[in-house]
């Protein structure tokens, strides 16, 4: 007869995995908030960030922002009486996760307004399947130009990717770059960055001399920043999706003896991208969208954030979903139903809205945003940068000609 | 029939080769800037290529089945470090310890304390105290070792202060030890005993001279921090073979078992590295020689230069392990044949579980190393595992000298390869080389003897 295998060894450990396994998904919880009995039930809304993967930087800024915003809601009364709550799921920036993510949403927990997502490929992925069902997905951060024509439920405060893209070409064009050199990572995000800022830089007569594209998880720049650089540019521009990766690609290029411009966006300034860069990135120009330093309101969200999580990152990004939730709650108030996504839909074309990141701003027949524009920063030394100033000086607003 | 197919291959090798040659020449004469800048690039990869092949040819050509533990090694020894040095990386932002790991890695590092004192101490004492006394001595020792090791993990800040007792008692050891062995072979008897306890007093002042020096360093945290996961990833190695494999290989004669059940370590690693430290990517904090130097219009990292040398450093230490030690030649023994290894009085498992320890640690310190010059992720293991595969591969399977020419020309073809392909292309190319080599050339540049 042949030995039995150890069954009790095999649970315990099964079981001690099990443990780590559920300690490890633990921090990524989102406590929901308890309802009073005999009050009426809350409005129930959606959320979609990349809380993991390669958005996590600018996904838990959102998430936060925008748990914060809700908090404050309720704390002043609800919505007429009815408080808001949160539905959260991780699209991990990715369409594929996030598919998953908008199912669950959709399917077992019923929800018919979701805010997000994170990542323009997660939007692009779902927005087909929010369009044909009739949810509203309504994204603070997601800027790829193509979401523009994504569907008449499909909305964003973000700044389409056209806008960076006609900035950055401009402004390399002023500052005399003729011949550049491109690095960019595979996502339809960075696609969008790189292909719209160069059709504008070739459009002023500029040159792209040399370009690489990279997949996301490549940590290794060096042989493709040494066969740009090859090619004698007159500036780099960097479009990457991850701030890990900006910073690295940032520092690889400074290491290989390149002193020329970096240009870049708004990601490449987001504090883990300037953090792993260090003094390399010091001088560094960038399209970005920023609060405004004379918004009341913005000042007021970046210090209740910073009170409430001792940290501040990527502020536009942070006001942005921030006020996402007010806007959602000022419909949700109109409408009076959280199940109502056509009456939602009607609402946020009609809505002109003052918030943190600028005044009456409003919605087109697209869903793009109107009435808000984009920052030239350029990043100070090491030594200079603090959390006040996110380490980047503003110069003024993007060139539109 | 065998002589034809030999002398084709050897047709194709020149063609193959005279054709690589034509073409890289041609580029280095159209931009010789950028071929000296390739080649630094590929100096630099090549080198940890070199290491992971090193230890991969140790272990595979002792035991002869292919494990994946190995790429885990090599993935342990970078997160290792990020874990131990996470307060200072990114300025804190993603800073974790994580209790459950600490007592995770304590009940390891106490479990393989008390084989190793089972196997070395229990046999030569077993006649002069009791069974009950002895093992209870030898578990409260390795107990000891276990909480150690969870209270250094715990504390990383202060890793400069708990691993320098640890430090100067090793350096007193150590130097005592080699001063015995010299020192027996002039003398013996009472005048050997007379000068070692001399000797013993000399070696505990440098010892101890050794331990203030790093507890008054808190910059050597880092590098003990390379120290303490390259060994964390020994024990762990170690102890996959010893509590695993060898019940396994006895059993089964099929390296098939083995391979897939390292295969679910490979994973299950990689998947608990992900729950702890998140799955992107992240950077490890700055280490020696950031700098970039400029030699001859391309530059290269001081800190590349260092992992070459980490890589001469081991090549040297493997070859004289090897050839010159006793323990080298049971490993080369147990290589050859383990049957007849087992007849002739070898320990096998004692010493096989020595070269998983050894073997774990190299890839450790390649993983690192390729960590500090780019990044961290949980997959790096199976990246780093397969280009180790490659270079043993390409350099000889089972040949040291192979293991490190392998690695460097793995490298240098990498890097070469992609000069008019873009950059994506470069795992494209190393697999290609793999094929060719298993196809035509299965015993590699410099075959085993």
């Amino acid at each position: 007869m042949r030995q039995r295998p150890p069954i009790r060894l095999f649970s315990l450990i099964a079981l001690a995995l099990l443990a780590l396994l559920v300690i490890g998904c633990g921090g990524a919880a989102v406590t929901e908030q308890e309802m009073p009995e005999g009050e009426e039930p809350p409005f129930r809304i959606g959320v979609m960030e990349s809380l993991t993967g390669p958005g996590e930087t600018y996904g838990n800024v959102a998430i936060r922002a925008k748990q914060m915003a809700v908090d404050e809601i309720n704390a002043a009364g609800g919505v007429d009486g009815r408080l808001l709550e949160l539905v959260v799921e991780d699209s991990q920036c990715s369409a594929k996760e996030a598919v998953a993510a908008y199912r669950k949403l959709t399917d077992v927990d019923g929800v018919k307004i979701i805010l997000g997502t994170s990542c323009s490929g997660a939007m692009l992925g779902v927005a087909p399947l929010a369009e044909a069902d009739g949810v509203i997905l309504f994204s603070g951060l997601a800027s790829n130009p193509d979401i523009a024509n994504a569907g008449d439920y499909i909305f964003r405060t973000q700044i389409s990717d056209v806008e960076v893209g006609i900035g950055t070409g401009n402004l390399m064009w002023a500052d005399g770059v003729r011949k550049l050199a491109t690095i960019t990572e595979a996502t339809d995000y960075a696609e969008g960055v790189r292909r719209t800022t160069v059709a504008q830089f070739t459009k002023r007569g500029g040159q792209v001399v040399s370009q690489e594209s990279y997949a996301s998880d490549v940590t290794d720049f060096r042989t493709q920043l040494s066969k740009l650089f090859d090619e004698q540019p007159d500036a780099l521009h960097l479009a990457p999706q991850s701030e890990f990766a900006a910073g690295v690609i940032i520092k690889q290029a400074r290491e290989l003896g390149y002193a020329g411009p970096i240009y870049a966006e708004t990601i490449s300034v987001g504090t883990t991208a300037l953090e792993i860069a260090g003094d390399h990135a010091t001088g560094m120009k960038a399209i970005t969208a920023d609060l405004h330093p004379d918004n009341a309101k913005a000042q007021e969200v970046l210090a209740n954030f910073r009170q409430r999580y001792d940290y501040v990152t990527l502020p536009w990004h942070l006001g942005s979903a921030y006020d996402n939730v007010y806007i959602a709650a000022e419909c949700l108030r109109r409408t009076g139903d959280d199940q109502d996504a056509d009456g939602f839909r009607d609402c946020m074309y009609e809505i002109t809205w003052s918030g943190a990141i600028g005044n009456d701003y409003s919605f087109d027949a697209d869903g793009e945003v109107v009435g808000l524009s984009r920052l030239v920063v350029e990043v100070l030394p090491v030594a200079e940068r603090t959390a006040e100033n996110h380490g980047y000086r503003v110069l003024g607003s993007a060139p539109t000609e | 029939m065998i002589a034809q197919r030999v002398s084709l291959n050897n047709l194709l090798a020149i063609v193959l080769t005279a054709a690589a040659a034509a073409y890289v020449g041609w580029k280095i004469s159209q931009s010789p800037d950028q071929a000296v800048q390739f080649a630094f690039n590929g100096l630099s990869v090549g080198a940890v290529y070199a290491i992971l092949a090193m230890g991969f040819t140790l272990v595979y050509s002792t035991v002869w089945f292919f494990d994946l533990y190995y790429g885990a090694a090599a993935a342990l020894g970078a997160y290792g470090v990020f874990y131990l040095r996470s307060q200072e990386t990114l300025g804190g932002l993603y800073a974790v310890n994580n209790v459950f790991v600490n007592v995770l890695f304590a009940a390891v590092t106490a479990g393989v304390v008390a084989w190793a004192l089972y196997e070395s101490l229990y046999p030569r004492f077993r006649a002069r105290f009791s069974p009950i006394v002895l093992r209870a001595i030898l578990g409260l020792v390795a107990a000891g070792a276990g909480v150690y090791t969870g209270y250094v993990l715990s504390f990383p800040k202060d890793l400069h202060l708990t691993l320098s007792p640890v430090i100067a008692i090793g350096v007193a050891v150590a130097f005592t030890w080699s001063l015995y062995q010299v020192l027996q072979g002039v003398c013996a008897g009472r005048v050997l005993l007379g000068l070692v306890s001399i000797t013993g007093l000399v070696a505990a002042a440098l010892g101890a001279y050794c331990g203030y020096l790093i507890a008054t360093t808190p910059d050597s945290k880092l590098y003990l921090s390379w120290g303490l996961s390259c060994f964390l990833a020994g024990i762990v190695g170690l102890a996959f073979y010893r509590g695993l494999y060898v019940y396994m290989r006895e059993r089964s004669r099929s390296p098939l078992i083995m391979l897939v059940a390292s295969l679910g370590i490979l994973l299950a690693i990689t998947a608990l590295t992900s729950i702890v430290f998140e799955s992107t990517p992240r950077p490890l904090p700055e280490a020696l020689g950031n700098d970039p130097l400029a030699i001859a219009g391309a530059t290269i990292k001081g800190f590349n230069v260092f992992t070459v040398g980490v890589a001469l450093v081991g090549f040297l230490f493997l070859q004289f392990l090897l050839k010159q030690t006793a323990f080298g030649k049971a490993v080369r023994a147990i290589g050859d044949d383990e049957e007849v290894s087992k007849v002739v009085g070898i320990n096998t498992t004692t010493v096989i579980a020595v070269v998983f320890f050894i073997g774990a640690i190299y890839a450790a310190m390649a993983g690192l190393l390729s960590g500090h010059d780019t990044a961290i992720q949980p997959r790096m293991g199976l990246l780093l595992l397969l280009k180790g595969w490659i270079a043993s591969v390409v350099g000889g399977i089972g040949n040291l000298q192979g293991a490190i020419v392998g690695g460097f020309v793995l490298g240098m073809i990498e890097q070469f390869g992609i000069w008019d392909l873009a950059g994506e292309w470069r795992d494209v190319i190393s697999f290609l080389l793999l094929i060719l080599f298993l196809s035509f050339w299965p015993t590699g540049l410099l075959p085993r003897k």
